[in-house]
């Protein structure tokens, strides 16, 4: 056996573990499900305020819409994990990253505004940040450019929010939703859609 | 000269398709057929021949499942599949090491 021959055959070892390392592809599915669920809690909120409803309804609203989220993606997740053709530890690491800033956001909206430590206008450009890390990290495990330009949407939104003042910051937040979940979300189903049919 | 036994060298693993069914194996937690497939360029048949070897070696276990109505066969890396995977990597390494020494000393 030479040494080149040698060589070759673990070069060719690496490359195979690493493209197998790789292996995970964001079908987009929570992205748009996330951008739906809170632009619709969104709009509400910016309704009720502008429309002095009274009582609880913008707890209410995000509330039901956080569970009404988290049902769904417990539902997308169990139901992929299924049909997964194989599982990662950067799958893993993807998945507990979102989980992390899911929570994150939660006891932010519903520990920070009862405690009255949080103001109403700080919850979305927060959340927005939080949004803005949870995509970095998860662009630098799938090395996805696209993701990291989401991040930074995500960031630089964040920042303009922070400036803002008064229920306009929900709508610029609905338009972030558009810009950075939705939009990109239908975008990487797409892409998911494209490399299932080329791999078939 | 090199002095190293290569009779030591796994059989089972010296086979190039057994080795890249084993490297994508090692790098994930389980693998589906068709993933293993797309990542090793083996036909069907093939692949099927070498994933049953590497089974019989106890080097790779398989999980049998229907999804959607569809029959799915699951691969997963045993204790002593991995085990065996990197003795393997670490012989070819000495290989390459006694070889380099061997040319250093002509």
């Amino acid at each position: 056996m030479s040494t080149h021959q040698l060589e070759s055959e673990i070069s060719f070892i690496k490359k195979v573990i690493d493209d197998s390392r790789q292996a995970t592809l964001d079908n987009g599915k929570y992205y748009i499900l996330w951008g739906v669920i809170v632009g619709i809690a969104s709009i509400l909120t910016y309704v009720g305020v502008k429309n002095n409803i009274e009582g609880n309804f913008i707890n209410w609203v995000w509330m039901n819409c956080i569970v009404i989220g988290w049902v769904f993606s417990i539902i997308f997740g169990i139901r992929d994990r299924k049909k997964e053709k194989s599982k990662t530890f950067a799958g893993k690491m993807i998945m507990h990253t979102w989980i992390g800033a899911g929570v994150t956001m939660a006891v932010i909206a519903f520990v920070g505004i009862p405690a009255k430590v949080i103001p109403y206008d700080a919850i979305c450009p927060t959340i927005a940040a939080v949004a803005g890390g949870a995509n970095y990290i998860s662009s630098r495990i799938q090395k996805s450019g696209f993701i990291l330009a989401v991040a930074f949407g995500w960031w630089i939104g964040a920042g303009i929010l922070f400036f803002m003042n008064g229920i306009e910051v929900i709508l610029a937040y609905g338009i972030m939703l558009s810009l950075f979940s939705i939009i990109p979300g239908f975008v990487l189903y797409y892409r998911w859609k494209k490399e299932l049919a080329v791999q078939a | 000269m090199s002095e190293f036994d290569y009779q030591k060298i796994d059989e089972i693993l010296h086979s190039r398709i057994r080795t890249a069914i084993m490297a994508v194996l090692i790098s994930v937690e389980e693998a589906e057929f068709k993933f293993i497939k797309e990542k090793t360029n083996a036909t069907d048949g093939n692949l099927s021949v070498h994933l049953k070897k590497l089974e019989d070696a106890g080097y790779i276990k398989v999980n049998k499942a229907f999804v959607d109505r569809k029959p799915q066969s699951i691969y997963k890396i045993t204790n002593k599949g991995h085990k065996a995977f990197e003795d393997y990597i670490h012989k070819l390494e000495s290989i390459i090491k006694n070889n380099q020494k061997g040319d250093n000393n002509v």
